[in-house]
C-alpha cells in the first residue's frame, strides 16, 4: 500500500510524513490490539518476587476450571503480594502423586484427594468455601438418563459406566458404595464397559450424550451446569446420592511459612468483607469463605473405610 | 477600520482555527484510517495466527495417545495459546453482525476447548478415547473451515474497506494540499484589499498633510474615507480650518502689530539683548526719520551708535541692566542723528520675551518740540507772573503817581515861576504821563478786561483802524506809506470784542508803520481759514526782524524800539488768546513782517451763544 502514494503524486515530504504517521501506528495498534493478552503461562504476578504454585484438579473442563479460579488467586495474590501460579492438574490422583514433584504449595483440593493429602503428604486444610445455597459440603449423584429404565443392579448389567476418577468422592467412591449396596461386587465384569471422564463435568455430558449410560459426578458441578444447560434436569434422572463431603478447599505443604500460610487463610476467610472480593466470591457462586480443618475430612475417609478402601495404604489411582 | 482590522483578525483566527480543526480532525481521521488498514492487516495476521494454532492443537491432538504425544502441560498451554490468539482477534470485532458471527465462533472455540479437555481427562479404552479425539478434532477441523469460509468472505470486504480508506485519504490529502495553497493565497488576497485601503487611506491624508505643508490653507480633504479615516480625515479638515483662522487671527493681529509699529509717531526699534547687546534687528519708519538712517542701514548698526560721543559705555549698562531686572526704563537724554546733530529724546526701553529670545524694545521720540513748547509756557508763566507784579506795582504807583501829578499842578499855578522853571515842571509832568501810560499798559496786560463779544464786520472794523492808522502816517512826512486791502468779500461776521480787536490791529498796523524807514506797504488781508474761523493778515514791507528778536517778540517788556514799553504784542498775544484765536509772526530780514491771526467765528465760552 505505502509504495503506491508516490504513484498518486503527492509529494516527497507528504509520503514521508505519511510514512512516519504509519510507522507511529504499527507500533500503537498493536498495543491496542494486544491489551486484554493476558499471560499464556497461567501465573498471576504481583508485587513481590516469591511465586506460590497452587494446584487446580479438573472439577471441570480444565480450561474452564482455570478460568473458575483466576480470578480468586489473583486477588489473593494482589491481596498477599506474592505471585500465584496456577499448575492445571489432568488428574485428581495427579495431585497427590505429583504434589512434591510439581514443587506445589498448595492446592484445592476435592474431598477424596484433599483427604488423602492430608494422610498421605501431610498438607494443612485451610479453608473451603461455603456456597449462596449455605451449603460447605456437597454430595456424589449417580444418574441415569430418563427412559433408560434403569434401576436395579440387573438393569445395569452390560451397560456403560461412566466415572470421574479414582480419586474423586463423588466419582468413584460414591459409586462403589452404591454399587456394592446393589450387590456388584465388582463393577468391571458387571457392566460392559466403565471409563473415567477424567472431570465431573464430562461425566454428565457423557450421559447427557448417549456415549454412557450411567454416570457419577459431584453435585456442586451437577447444579451448576443445570444452570446453563437445561436438559440435565429434564433428561437425567438420578438414583443415588452420597453422604456430604467438605467442597473444594485450599490446603498448603505443612513447611510453608507460618506468615504465607496464616495469611492465605486470614485472605480468604475474609475476602467476603470486600467489594472486590464479593464480587469474585459471587461469580464462583460463593458465599465465603471458612476455615477448615483436617477433621472436616475425617467422613471421607470413614467413608472410604466403610467401603473397605484404606487410604493410608497405596491406593491403586490408575490402572 | 478598527472593526474591519478586527473583523479581519478575528475572520483570520476563525479560518486558522477552523483549519486548524480541519486538520487535526483529517489527521485523525488519516490515522484512524491508516489505524482500520493496520488493523485489517492485523486482522489477517491474528487469523493466521488463530489458524497456526489450530492446526498446531490439532496435530498434538492427533499424536495423543502415541509414543509422541505431547505432555499434559504443553498441550494445555498450546490450548491456551489458541485460546489467547482467539480473544486477541475477537476482541478487536465491533459490529453487530460480526460480533454476533464471531460470538457463534467463539462458542464453536470454547466446545472445542471442552472436547480437547475431554480427550485430555479421559481414562477409558483407546476406541473411547479415539472418538473422543476423533470428535474435538473434527470440531477444529470445522473451525478452520469456519475461519477459511470467515477469511474468504471478509477478505473481499477488506479490500473495498482499504480501497475506500485509500480514498478518504487522498481525498483528505487533495483537500489538504488546496488548503495549503489556497489559504495562502486568500490571506495574501486579504491581506492585499486592506492594505490597499489602508495605505490609500494613508496616502490621502499624507498628500493632505503634504499639501497643507506647502501653506494651502484652503485645502480640504474632499474624497470619502471610510471608518477611523473618516474620522481622521474630518479632524484634519478641521485642525486645517483652525490653522487657517489662526493664521487670520495672526495675520490680522501682526498686520495691526507691522501698521502700529510702521505707523508709530515713535521711533520703535528691537534690538538684542544678548550678545552683542544693542544691535538692532528691527526699526521703524518714525526711528529712520528720527534718526536720518534708512530703515535697512539702522538694521545693520548697533543703538550705542546712536548715542553721543563718550556715553557708549553707560548706555551699554543701562541695556544690561533693563536685561537683567526685567524692568522698564524711562528717561529723556539726547541722541545722536545720522549728521551728527544731537536731539532731545525720551527714551522708554525694556525687555521684551519673543519665544525662547529675551530682546530689548526701546520707544524714541523727539521731544525738541516738547521742550520748547514746556520752555515757552514756562516762560509764559513767568511773563504772566511778571506781568501780574508789574500791575500790582503799577495799582499801587498809580495813586501816589497821581497825587504827583496834582501836587505838580498846585505848585505849578500857585508858585511864580521862572521860565526855566516852568519847562522843568513842563518836563516833569510830560514824564509823569509817561508813567501813567505806562502804567495803564501795565494794569491793562497783567488785568486784562473781560472780552464783551458782539457779532461785526472784520472787514469794516479792519477797513476803520486802518484809516486811523493812515491819518497817523501821514502826520510823518519823511515817511511814504502804501496800505493795500486784499479783504474776502464772503467773510461771515465775526463774535468777538470789537473794541479789543481795534486795540489788536491799531497796535500791529502802528508797529508795522514803525517798522517802515522811508517807503513802503502795509497790506491786510482777510480770508476763511476754514469754516469755523477766518484768517487776517497784517504784513508790511519793513526792514524785517531778526530770528532772535522773533522769538521773543510776544515776550512782555521786549521791545526794539528806544522808547516802546515791550507790552503791545504781548497785550495782542493776550487778547487773541482770550478770543480763543492765535497769533503767529512770519518775518523775512530786508523783506518784511506779516501778522496771521485766526479767530474763531463763533465764541465757545462766554460768547453770544453761550
Amino acid at each position: 500500500m505505502m509504495s503506491r502514494v508516490p504513484s498518486d503524486g503527492i509529494r516527497t515530504g507528504s509520503v514521508v510524513f505519511m510514512r512516519w504517521m504509519v510507522l507511529f501506528l504499527f507500533f500503537l495498534i498493536p498495543v491496542g490490539c494486544n491489551r486484554q493478552e493476558q499471560p499464556a503461562s497461567g501465573s498471576i504476578p504481583a508485587q513481590g518476587s516469591r511465586t506460590l504454585k497452587i494446584g487446580l484438579v479438573p472439577e471441570q473442563d480444565i480450561f474452564a476450571q482455570k478460568k473458575h479460579y483466576e480470578p480468586l488467586l489473583s486477588q489473593l495474590g494482589k491481596e498477599l503480594g506474592v505471585a500465584l501460579e496456577i499448575k492445571m492438574l489432568p488428574r485428581y490422583g495427579d495431585i497427590v502423586e505429583n504434589f512434591h514433584k510439581l514443587d506445589l504449595d498448595g492446592a484445592f483440593f476435592g474431598s477424596f484427594t484433599g483427604a488423602l493429602a492430608i494422610e498421605k503428604l501431610g498438607v494443612e486444610p485451610l479453608a473451603r468455601p461455603r456456597y449462596l445455597d449455605g451449603a460447605s459440603t456437597y454430595y456424589g449423584l449417580i444418574f441415569v438418563r430418563k427412559g433408560s429404565g434403569i434401576h436395579t443392579a440387573e438393569d445395569m448389567r452390560d451397560k456403560r459406566l461412566v466415572l470421574v476418577d479414582r480419586a474423586t468422592t463423588a466419582g468413584y467412591l460414591l459409586p462403589l458404595a452404591y454399587f456394592k449396596a446393589l450387590g456388584i461386587a465388582d463393577y468391571k465384569s458387571w457392566f460392559k464397559e466403565s471409563y473415567f471422564s477424567g472431570n465431573h463435568e464430562d461425566a454428565i455430558r457423557e450421559v447427557l450424550a448417549g456415549y454412557a449410560d450411567i454416570g457419577a459426578a459431584k453435585s456442586t458441578v451437577f447444579y451448576r451446569l443445570a444452570k446453563t444447560d437445561h436438559r440435565l434436569l429434564r433428561e437425567l434422572e438420578i438414583l443415588a446420592i452420597s453422604p456430604h463431603v467438605p467442597a473444594n478447599g485450599l490446603a498448603v505443604r505443612h513447611d510453608l511459612a507460618d506468615d504465607l500460610k496464616e495469611g492465605l487463610k486470614q485472605h480468604l476467610l475474609t475476602m467476603h468483607r470486600k467489594e472486590a472480593g464479593r464480587s469474585i466470591l459471587a461469580e464462583m457462586q460463593i458465599e465465603k469463605f471458612i476455615e477448615t480443618t483436617a477433621r472436616d475430612y475425617r467422613p471421607v475417609l470413614d467413608y472410604a473405610a466403610d467401603l473397605g478402601l484404606d487410604l493410608t495404604s497405596d491406593l491403586p489411582l490408575d490402572d | 477600520m478598527k472593526k474591519n482590522v478586527l473583523l479581519g483578525l478575528t475572520l483570520m483566527v476563525f479560518c486558522f482555527i477552523a483549519g486548524g480543526i480541519y486538520i487535526a480532525s483529517s489527521i485523525q481521521s488519516v490515522t484512524l484510517n491508516l489505524g482500520r488498514v493496520v488493523s485489517f492487516h492485523q486482522v489477517e495476521f491474528l487469523r493466521e495466527e488463530l489458524e497456526h494454532n489450530i492446526k498446531a492443537v490439532q496435530t498434538d491432538l492427533l499424536l495423543q495417545g502415541s509414543p509422541h504425544a505431547s505432555s499434559f502441560d504443553h498441550s494445555v498451554a498450546l490450548i491456551e495459546t489458541l485460546e489467547d490468539s482467539a480473544d486477541i482477534c475477537l476482541s478487536c470485532h465491533h459490529s453487530e453482525k460480526t460480533t454476533h458471527r464471531l460470538g457463534e465462533f467463539v462458542k464453536a472455540i470454547e466446545h472445542y476447548m471442552t472436547l480437547l479437555s475431554r480427550s485430555l481427562t479421559m481414562q477409558a479404552n483407546n476406541v473411547r478415547l479415539e472418538n473422543a479425539r476423533m470428535e474435538a478434532f473434527s470440531q477444529g477441523e470445522n473451525l478452520l473451515q469456519d475461519i477459511k469460509t470467515l477469511s474468504t468472505a471478509s477478505a473481499g470486504k477488506i479490500s473495498e474497506r482499504i480501497t475506500k480508506i485509500q480514498g478518504d485519504i487522498k481525498a483528505t490529502n487533495y483537500f489538504l494540499m488546496a488548503c495549503l495553497v489556497l489559504g495562502p493565497v486568500a490571506i495574501v488576497i486579504m491581506a492585499g484589499l486592506f492594505l490597499k485601503r489602508f495605505t490609500g487611506s494613508i496616502d490621502t491624508l499624507v498628500h493632505a498633510a503634504q499639501v497643507l505643508e506647502r501653506g494651502d490653507l484652503d485645502y480640504r480633504i474632499a474624497q470619502p474615507l471610510k471608518g477611523e479615516f473618516h474620522t481622521l480625515a474630518g479632524a484634519f479638515n478641521g485642525m486645517a480650518a483652525s490653522i487657517k483662522d489662526e493664521q487670520q487671527k495672526f495675520e490680522t493681529a501682526h498686520k495691526s502689530y507691522r501698521t502700529l509699529f510702521e505707523t508709530a509717531g515713535e521711533a520703535i526699534m528691537i534690538s538684542r539683548l544678548d550678545e552683542p547687546p544693542g544691535l538692532i534687528l528691527s526699526a521703524n519708519r518714525a526711528a529712520s526719520d528720527l534718526y536720518g538712517y534708512s530703515i535697512d542701514e539702522l538694521q545693520t548698526m548697533n543703538l550705542v551708535h546712536l548715542v553721543p560721543d563718550g556715553q557708549e559705555q553707560e548706555f551699554l549698562e543701562q541695556i544690561r541692566k533693563a536685561g537683567d531686572s526685567g524692568e522698564w526704563q524711562h528717561r529723556r537724554i539726547q541722541r545722536k542723528k545720522k549728521d551728527g546733530a544731537l536731539i532731545d529724546v525720551a527714551l522708554s526701553m525694556g525687555p521684551m520675551q519673543q519665544g525662547e529670545q529675551k530682546h530689548l524694545l526701546t520707544f524714541c521720540r523727539d521731544i525738541t518740540e516738547q521742550l520748547r513748547a514746556e520752555e515757552e509756557m514756562q516762560r509764559s508763566n513767568q511773563m504772566a507772573l511778571v506781568g501780574q507784579m508789574s500791575a500790582g506795582l503799577a495799582h499801587e504807583i498809580k495813586n501816589p503817581l497821581a497825587g504827583i501829578k496834582i501836587s505838580l499842578d498846585v505848585l505849578a499855578e500857585d508858585l511864580e515861576l521862572k521860565p526855566e522853571d516852568k519847562e522843568l515842571f513842563g518836563k516833569i509832568g510830560n514824564e509823569i504821563g509817561r508813567m501813567e501810560k505806562l502804567l495803564k499798559s501795565l494794569l491793562n496786560y497783567g488785568r486784562p478786561p473781560q472780552p464783551q463779544f458782539d457779532l461785526f464786520d472784520m472787514n469794516r472794523l479792519l477797513a476803520n483802524t486802518l484809516g486811523n492808522v493812515e491819518a497817523v502816517a501821514y502826520g510823518k512826512p519823511e515817511l511814504t506809506v502804501h496800505f493795500k486791502k486784499e479783504l474776502a468779500t464772503d467773510l461771515p461776521r465775526v463774535e468777538a470784542d470789537s473794541a479789543q480787536m481795534q486795540q489788536v490791529f491799531l497796535n500791529i498796523l502802528l508797529n508795522a508803520v514803525d517798522a517802515l524807514e522811508t517807503e513802503g506797504t502795509i497790506t491786510i488781508a482777510t480770508d476763511r481759514e476754514d469754516e469755523n474761523s477766518i484768517r487776517i493778515r497784517i504784513s508790511d514791507s519793513g526792514k524785517g526782524i531778526s530770528e532772535a528778536a522773533l522769538e521773543k517778540i510776544f515776550n512782555p517788556f521786549f521791545t526794539t524800539k528806544s522808547k516802546g514799553t515791550g507790552l503791545g504784542l504781548s497785550i495782542c498775544k493776550r487778547l487773541i488768546e482770550q478770543h480763543g484765536g492765535r497769533i503767529d509772526v512770519e518775518s523775512q530780514k530786508e523783506r518784511g513782517t506779516s501778522f496771521i491771526i485766526i479767530l474763531p467765528l463763533i465764541q465757545k465760552i462766554g460768547g453770544l451763544a453761550a
